[in-house]
């Protein structure tokens, strides 16, 4: 026998003074699962809002129902559509999906994702008009799309997030009156799609609800670039990653005064034609920095040490491949810089042992540290001397949680005072490449040995001769050896 | 053949084995170790639980053992508890909970799901701030990230 229970529990009553470690099954993730997969989506929710554990639990619930997935198609669409929800629908490599179909069944759908399917303009409008509502929208590599797609995803009303890749036509009046029509878009993201000849001078001043906007490897013109943070002043996320040749002045990526107010994660890596002075004028204006990627760019000591003034948040920073930065430059940022969790000084030698040399770095909390291709034959004549210099500085750094090392010049020796590296008490993970000479015997022992909280570590072959793997797996058995 | 069981505060109860045998866990405890008078200890379970519990599988001595439906409707209700169940549920916050920890130790997964489907309701309906208030949750995430997420996921407050 069944009845039906009142929303409002029996005999209720609120402790209110809960005992600190009271167990509760409410932080018990898979049991709050339980619980909430019992709930509306309404109230879903609200209990993705509570706390970080309610997120977690929650958040499958609510977009596991609705989210239909696969590689083939077949007439198992509908049945499974009906049986898991009508909100998403996601397609991949799949050019047999029947996007006609999709839009007669589907209605109400808030999330489309489309990769790799045969999707014309003609199908997607069909899908879109089914369903205005769609809020997120991803468009990767369906290459029977053309520019004429952008009017279409013009239409819906309420699209927030919206990523294209691999479409290599686009103009400028379908672009702006994408922007224009999306009002509530506020995040986009653009990649491999030809925006070379698009100035978008005619977007006009209203302001966009960007906050994150990524143009990547889609050679933006500096009018585009400038025009488009002109219009978005309250962006938190700007990426314009792998434009190698594209040339931005100082005015095309700061057009106005003080636009990066809000910004916390910039990525320019690999844009080797953005100036110098343009870098340092960004980070002028970037109070709230907390993640940097300059890989392979301009970036100089100038900047680096503006960077270290001007952007007192910043915990994650890649300057690998920074030609422009030297030795004293990058020295005096670590050892001035204490907020750093990741660092990334990966090079062709461009950075010597010097950076290694006494005072000690300021920045102790470092979590991530990945230095391949260091110079290890400066500054001193005996490479055993710089070797030690980095041992001794490496040692210290009792957060670190990921170590990569390597490089033609780098030697691992127990002799050079390899032992000080016992200090990383805190090492997860270390990954070891292109040794100058391969771990002796008296190393590799010593590697087994050292770090118990390590995971998992790497080796390439010619660091680590094959036959010690066997005895490395032997020894650590619950290691991931890659 | 009846079954002891010694709670966390050293009280033994004796039950018939296949009351005991409503938990997987005891059910597995049984296989493994064999027919033995030696009571088993359940050092999670303090004996009031232990006795409400107890009294679920009595009830429930009977009952099927659960089969998955998978032609079901994936998305679960909580308004189907038998009345009976409803009425051994109404008790105060803490044992409720301990109930489900319990349930949960003892791998007993009807009465698992009835007390999420009791929890669930008791949430039904109730905004962040509400439920954080009737369970006494810290709010831990930055007010930048709540007003992401809240924003990510509007569409479901979309009827």
């Amino acid at each position: 026998m069944t009845s039906t229970i009142r929303t409002d529990s029996p005999a209720w009553t609120v402790d209110s003074t809960p005992k600190p470690d009271n167990p509760s099954p409410l932080r018990i993730e898979e049991v709050l699962y339980e619980i909430v997969s019992y709930l509306d989506r309404p109230t879903l929710h609200s209990c993705v809002q509570v706390s970080k554990i309610w997120y977690r639990a929650s958040i499958r619930v609510l977009w596991a129902a609705v989210q239909w997935k696969s590689s083939s198609w077949e007439a198992s669409f509908i049945p499974e559509f009906k049986r898991y929800g009508h909100y998403a629908v996601e397609l991949q490599d799949n050019f047999n999906a029947d996007l006609d179909l999709i839009a007669k069944t589907c209605n109400s759908l808030r999330e489309l994702r489309l990769t790799w399917t045969s999707a014309t303009d003609i199908t997607l409008q069909k899908v879109l008009q089914a369903s205005p509502k769609i809020s997120n929208l991803y468009l990767f590599s369906c290459r029977y799309l053309t520019q004429d797609s952008l009017g279409i995803i013009g239409q819906l009303q309420s699209l927030r997030r919206l990523e294209i890749k691999n479409l290599t036509q686009a103009n400028e009046q379908t672009i702006v009156a994408l922007l224009q029509a999306c009002p509530l878009l506020d995040h986009l993201a653009l990649e491999d799609v030809r925006l070379d000849r698009i100035m978008l001078d005619s977007l006009g001043a209203t302001p966009l609800n960007l906050r994150t906007l990524s143009l990547t490897r889609s050679s933006p013109t500096g009018n585009l670039t400038r025009n488009l943070l002109r219009s978005s002043p309250q962006l938190l996320e700007f990426s314009l990653a792998r434009n190698l040749h594209t040339v931005l002045t100082r005015e095309d990526v700061l057009p106005l005064r003080d636009m990066y107010k809000h910004l916390f994660n910039l990525n320019l890596e690999s844009c080797k034609a953005i100036t110098s002075d343009a870098l340092l004028a960004l980070f002028y204006t970037c109070p709230q920095l907390e993640r940097v990627n300059v890989s392979g760019t301009m970036m100089d000591d100038a900047a680096l040490d503006i960077l270290a003034i001007n952007c007192p948040k910043i915990f994650s920073i890649n300057i690998s491949w920074c030609s422009q930065i030297s030795d004293q430059g990058l020295s005096r940022f670590l050892r001035s810089y204490y907020g750093l969790r990741y660092l990334n000084i990966t090079s062709a030698s461009f950075f010597s042992a010097s950076i290694f040399e006494e005072p000690a770095w300021a920045c102790t909390g470092l979590e991530t540290l990945i230095m391949t291709g260091m110079d290890m034959t400066r500054p001193h004549f005996s490479p055993q001397a710089n070797h030690a210099l980095m041992f001794h500085q490496l040692g210290r750094l009792s957060k670190l949680q990921d170590l990569a090392l390597g490089g033609p010049y780098m030697d691992l020796q127990l002799s050079a005072g390899m032992a000080q590296l016992e200090g990383l008490v805190s090492l997860h993970s270390i990954r070891i490449t292109q040794l100058q000479t391969a771990l002796a015997e008296d190393e590799i022992r010593w590697f087994v040995t050292a770090w118990p909280t390590l995971r998992r570590a790497k080796f390439d072959n010619e660091s680590l001769p094959r036959p010690w793997y066997r005895y490395f797996r032997r020894q650590r058995p619950h290691l991931v050896l890659g | 053949m009846p079954v002891t069981l010694t709670s966390l505060d050293d009280v033994k109860f004796t039950v018939d084995k296949d009351v005991a045998e409503r938990s997987i866990l005891i059910k597995n405890m049984i296989e493994d170790v064999g027919e033995s008078d030696s009571p088993i200890p359940l050092p999670n379970v303090s004996s009031a639980v232990l006795k409400k519990v107890i009294e679920y599988c009595e009830h429930h001595r009977n009952d099927p053992v659960q089969v998955q439906d998978e032609t079901d409707d994936p998305r679960k209700r909580s308004n189907d508890i038998e009345e009976w169940d409803m009425k051994f549920m109404a008790v105060d916050q803490e044992m409720l909970f301990e109930i489900i920890l319990a349930a949960n130790y003892l791998d007993i997964k009807p009465l698992l799901d009835v007390g999420c489907k009791t929890v669930a309701n008791i949430i039904k309906g109730k905004t962040p701030e509400e439920i954080r208030k009737t369970f006494n949750i810290v709010n831990d995430f930055t007010p930048e990230e709540e007003a992401q997420i809240k924003k990510e996921n509007e569409w479901a407050e979309d009827r």
